[in-house]
């Protein structure tokens, strides 16, 4: 009991990350049709920049945190002005996502060559004793990074569904013609787009780090996880990314508690196949719900 | 196949006879030997990406399961080397089946996540249950054709290159016959294509096939050449930098598949002195070829060529 | 049986989501006419096209070509048993010459497989080389010779709706479907395109079934016509018949509101 409680609990913890890359995948989608393969990237620029503010430059905490939000927001706007942008009207699909790719590589290489290979982590952001349920041992920053989560997760369904924004946004992710017909300027929407996700991306990262450790090259795989929670929950719906990061997380803490930890990353290769070849709605979504869209 | 195309293979099995004869550091011709088996997989990937239309993250798996394969049933089996390469072959013609089936039905980035998906699986599988887990093995016997062992690096240049001669050979063929049509026409419109009365799931298979065996044949050379095998050589990464080499040379020319794997096979042998810029460098380069040079560098060469001559 | 008849399409209906685009279609097209089939923007047209040429499934009713139902076949067979068609929004492969345009409609008669093509056996050649005679010829027919070596893209949209009927040509189709064969031509290229399409049936024998707003063409040209109003036949007869129905008359003022 006390074990399958640890493992459902480790589970949440990095199902939460995986939730929020699902989202920003998700965000991007509804803007623009393109999986953003970058997006994985961003959590690593939260771990590691977090790191760089908080411990080598020894600021205090929050001024790190915004300012690792800033870096996180640059890398995102830049990434959307100069690569995305001119090549969105292009409407070539093989190209979007292969220059997602290429910025994925040049971020990988920005923070190699800035940190090298060497896992990075700070302390949690509150000291003290853990929890202890039923024999878990659930730490504090467990709880910072499910919190965490959740706050982000209701912020932005505040700012899609209460803010005149988001409701742009949101509109412009329904419909793009009748959007500019309103008078919506649908690039800017883009690149807030990508801000988002990029911002919720480092969030994420900045929330585990302290909990598993970051490398330069941990996006990669990040970024498949995230797209793995966002195809389970049916892409482009924001809700079915937090059911499907949680999920993703769980069975992964699981396969690697009781099966074998080699295996922890193939059960998000395996559900995404499974889901691509044969349910591409999604675990959770209906299959009306399926939108092939084109730019 | 046009007098340009003759041309050029003529000028490149030239230089191929020529390179070992004049250039007579070992060091040199082992930068070759990769070259050409990276130039293998490009071809194919070429010709899946550029032709076809379609997009594979996934190549580094054919690579993988081409040299995995044909090493451990040579040095497990004891099975002649050449034997091991066919069969090779064909198991990763099945894994090209296998994933194709399924996959097709899947267009543009969901394909690409499929493919990337695939090689993963393959990796971690030569992670988990490969000989010698991470750590790999060694001691894969030598190439060996009628009694003959290929030892040193001459002899693995020629073979080398000789396959990438008469792969090129083959693919030109191809894409300037009907099919090489059928498979341009599927790229520019699926559905005139169907109602031209093609059958595009056979189409897509063969050509996933075709790349697949071309990239296992490679995967074996490797395989044969270094005797030693670790899954690291077949990951995600080494699946993006076959896409590099096919973006730089250019994607809609097979020779620029060949180019490609030239340049990549040879930038990180002059950039050894900067060990923690390659990978940005990498990023730095397939952006800006996709942001500016988009069409890769033989179809710009071509280009300037004409109009130099229409001048 | 009735041996007369090329295409029997029996109570067709479609629907996409809530919207019935098709509602218990039936007519047929004769042997050797040409039949038009018309009416308004959205009347379900080009989707009973889709759904003859195995694009698109019906929701339920049959489609019979030469007296065998062929609702289950995939597109390429139907093709290979004599259906070929044209596209309303131009489907050309732009990145190829028109003369390889031509030559892929082709392929269906002369498939190579890859190994044979990869070899450049000489039956490969051969076939190569009867391939490019047929497809010039067929360029000569619709008047495209000259512009051969150019790529579909860059074509004018008259010469591209050109293109898209000799390819279809390529196939050595019993039946045709074209979808506004004349959208975006001239004066002078709608007049010859309406002899083109009396050629088709007067020399190649081909069957033809055209969607087509031009009703100068229609009326010139057709044996038959059908109309489709909001995805319902609402009448059928010959050109004069059409022109006087009043239903018909309503339907099209009613569109023009
Ligand atoms: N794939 C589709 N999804 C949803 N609605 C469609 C689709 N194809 C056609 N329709 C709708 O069906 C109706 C008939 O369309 P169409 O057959 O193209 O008409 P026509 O060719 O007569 O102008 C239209 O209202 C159109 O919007
Ligand atoms: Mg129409």
């Amino acid at each position: 009991m006390s074990l399958l409680l640890q493992f459902l609990f480790s589970g949440l913890t990095t199902g939460s990350v995986y939730a929020l890359v699902g989202i920003g995948f998700n965000i991007v989608y509804n803007s623009t049709s393109i999986l953003n393969l970058a997006q994985g990237e961003f959590v690593v620029i939260g771990g590691l920049m977090m790191w760089f503010f908080l411990e080598g430059m020894n600021l205090p905490f929050a001024t790190s945190v915004a300012l690792t939000l800033t870096v996180a927001a640059t890398v995102a706007l830049l990434m959307e002005r100069l690569t995305i942008k001119p090549l969105l009207k292009k409407g070539d699909l093989l190209l979007m996502i292969m220059v997602t790719i290429a910025v994925s590589i040049l971020i990988r290489g920005l923070l190699m060559f800035k940190f090298g290979k060497d896992p990075y982590t700070y302390p949690p952001f509150t000291e003290g004793e853990p929890l202890v349920i039923y024999g878990a041992v659930i730490t504090q920053q467990t709880l910072w990074v499910i919190g965490i989560t959740a706050l982000s997760i209701v912020i932005l369904y505040l700012f899609f569904n209460k803010t005149m924004l988001g409701r742009a946004m949101k509109a412009c992710s329904l419909d793009i013609k009748a959007a500019r017909l309103m008078g919506i300027n649908v690039s800017n929407m883009v690149m807030l787009s990508f801000i988002i996700s990029g911002l919720i991306g480092a969030i994420g990262g900045i929330a585990i780090t302290p909990i598993s450790l970051m490398e330069y090259d941990k996006g990669a795989m990040l970024s498949v996880k995230g797209f793995c929670a966002a195809i389970m929950g049916g892409l482009g719906r924001g809700r079915g990314a937090v059911v499907g990061g949680f999920t993703l997380g769980i069975l992964e803490s699981f396969t690697a508690g009781y099966i074998h930890s080699g295996f922890k990353d193939a059960v998000a290769l395996l559900i995404m196949l499974f889901i691509l070849f044969f349910r591409p709605a999604g675990i959770f979504g209906k299959t009306e719900t399926l939108r092939l869209r084109k730019f | 196949m046009g007098k340009g195309n003759i041309l050029s293979l003529l000028i490149l099995t030239l230089v191929i006879i020529i390179f070992p004869i004049v250039i007579k550091d070992t060091y040199l011709h082992t930068i070759g030997i990769f070259a050409g088996i990276n130039a293998l997989v490009a071809i194919g990937l070429t010709i899946l990406m550029g032709y076809a239309g379609q997009i594979s993250l996934g190549q580094a798996a054919f690579y993988g399961i081409g040299a995995y394969i044909s090493a451990i049933l040579s040095l497990h089996f004891g099975l002649p080397v050449i034997l091991s390469i066919f069969l090779a072959l064909l198991v990763s013609s099945t894994a090209a089946i296998i994933l194709a089936i399924p996959a097709l039905r899947l267009k543009g980035h969901y394909l690409a996540v499929a493919t990337l998906g695939f090689g993963e699986i393959i990796h971690i599988i030569l992670h988990e249950w490969g000989p010698g887990g991470p750590s790999g093995f060694g001691d894969i016997p030598k190439m060996n054709l009628f009694g003959y062992t290929f030892t040193s690096t001459n002899d693995y240049f020629y073979l080398v290159w000789m396959c990438v001669v008469v792969i090129m050979i083959f693919s030109l063929n191809l894409i300037n016959s009907m099919t090489g049509k059928a498979l341009q026409a599927m790229h520019g419109s699926e559905i005139a294509t169907q109602t031209a009365g093609i059958n595009l799931t056979k189409l897509k298979i063969k050509v996933f096939i075709l790349s697949s065996i071309y990239a296992s044949l490679a995967g074996a050379m490797y395989a044969h050449y270094v005797t030693f095998l670790s899954p690291s050589s077949f990951s995600l990464f080494h699946s993006v930098l076959f896409l590099m080499m096919v973006v730089i040379g250019g994607i809609s020319n097979i020779w620029g598949g060949i180019v490609g794997a030239l340049i990549i096979t040879i930038l990180p042998e002059v950039l050894r002195g900067f060990k923690e810029f390659d990978i940005l460098l990498y990023g730095l380069i397939l952006t800006l070829f996709l942001l500016f040079m988009r069409k890769g560098l033989v179809p710009m060469t071509i280009d300037t060529y004409k109009r130099w001559i229409h001048r | 049986m009735d041996s007369q008849i090329t295409i029997k399409i029996k109570n067709i209906s479609k629907s996409f989501g809530g919207l019935k685009a098709l509602e218990n279609v039936s007519f047929s097209v004769k042997t050797g006419q040409i039949h038009a089939l018309i009416g308004p923007n959205g009347a379900g047209k080009t989707t009973l096209m889709n759904i003859i040429s195995g694009l698109e499934t019906a929701d339920s009713g049959e489609i019979i070509f030469n007296d065998k139902p062929i609702n289950k076949l995939p597109p390429e067979k139907r093709t290979k048993i004599g259906i070929a068609r044209t596209f309303q929004n131009l489907e050309l492969f732009g990145e190829m010459t028109v003369l390889e345009n031509v030559m892929v409609g082709m392929y269906l008669k002369y498939e190579t497989g890859f190994i044979k093509s990869g070899l450049m056996l000489n039956s490969v050649r051969k076939v190569q080389k009867d391939i490019i005679t047929k497809s010039l010829n067929i360029l000569d027919y619709v008047g495209l010779n000259h512009r051969k070596n150019e790529y579909a893209k860059n074509l004018p949209v008259g010469e591209q709706r050109l293109l898209e009927i000799a390819r279809a040509i390529a196939a050595d189709p019993i039946l045709m479907l074209l979808d506004e064969p004349a959208a975006g031509l001239n004066i002078r290229e709608t007049k010859n395109l309406s002899i083109l399409i009396k050629n088709l049936k007067e020399e190649k024998q081909i069957t033809l079934l055209i969607v087509e707003h031009d009703m100068e063409l229609i009326m010139g040209i057709s044996d038959t016509i059908t109309v489709l109003n909001f995805g319902k036949v609402i009448a059928e007869g010959d050109p004069l018949s059409i022109q006087k129905n009043p239903d018909v008359i309503t339907a099209y003022l009613g569109e023009e509101d």
